[in-house]
């Protein structure tokens, strides 16, 4: 993983990127804005999309690097097997238990409702969170409107 | 999901007394990078009125960061009599609020369609 900055790296095609983000909060944005441009580009659900990146980003800025200097968060999208699968990948602390910060167990459900199926990966050098969503029709047949029976 | 960043404006505030409600309406984006902005105006709000009324209806995105903080503000409210109300919920955040199960009887926070007009604070 590469040393931390300010400004996001990218590089990619229409139907993949991969961003290098420093450990901050617009980077929640920065990573959303770039899964949503691509989810439009694939026929996938912006809505969907939209929140479980914001929500996986979110836990990487404020629960990964909480005794020492932040580091990196990567994320990385492409269409595979008929899929979007967005990968947030940083090099914390792994998961842990957070008395200071309420909330992770909340991100963590809304990511295993929104996607069409997502793994977790954590150890002492980071955690990974890879999310899959429908594209084209299947991604209408999977909005997050339509509530009976959950997406996990 | 066009529209990024945080715009806020008031509180205004409607009727007076312990009926006064302080409105802030919120347009663009809420997550981690713009919830400290809007937890900053809900203080204000707070310090305006007994209660509390967001106007959703400019916001394209909410996260479970902006709902923390709505819900802290709720909680803080109720422990001194008042209530955080929300109106103008489209789109994404309708769906965002459905999905956590806001929209349900019992929720910690009050839907309503609009809130009042008001005047400056």
């Amino acid at each position: 993983m590469s040393a931390p900055s300010s400004m996001p790296s990218t590089r990619g095609d229409r139907t993949r990127f991969e961003l290098s983000l420093a450990v901050e909060p617009e980077s929640v944005t920065r990573a959303r804005h770039a899964a949503v441009d691509l989810a439009r580009e694939v026929d996938a659900s912006e809505e969907e999309v939209a929140l479980a990146v914001s929500e996986a980003v979110s836990n990487s800025v404020v629960h990964a690097f909480r005794d020492r200097e932040p580091g990196t968060v990567e994320v990385i999208a492409d269409v595979r097997n008929g899929r979007l699968i967005v990968t947030v990948d940083d090099d914390g602390d792994g998961m842990s238990p957070d008395l200071d910060h309420s909330g992770l167990g909340l991100g963590l459900a809304l990511i295993s409702r929104l996607a069409d199926e997502v793994t977790f990966s954590s150890s002492p050098s980071g955690t990974t969170v890879s999310m899959a969503f429908a594209i084209g029709r299947d991604a209408d047949a999977s909005e997050m409107t339509e509530e009976a029976g959950g997406t996990a | 999901m066009a529209g990024s960043g945080l715009e806020l404006e008031g509180p205004l505030v409607a009727g007076s007394g312990q009926d006064a409600v302080a409105v802030i309406r919120a347009s663009g984006e809420i997550d981690l990078s713009t919830a400290p902005e809007l937890d900053a105006a809900l203080s204000r709000a707070a310090r305006s009125a007994g209660s509390v009324c967001v106007d959703l209806s400019g916001c394209t995105l909410i996260d479970s960061t902006g709902l923390r903080v709505l819900l802290t503000t709720a909680r803080d409210l109720r422990e001194e009599g008042g209530e955080l109300t929300v109106s103008g919920l489209t789109g994404t955040v309708e769906s965002f609020f459905s999905i956590t199960g806001l929209l349900l009887d019992g929720s910690p926070l009050s839907v309503r369609a609009e809130c009042p007009p008001g005047r400056g604070a």
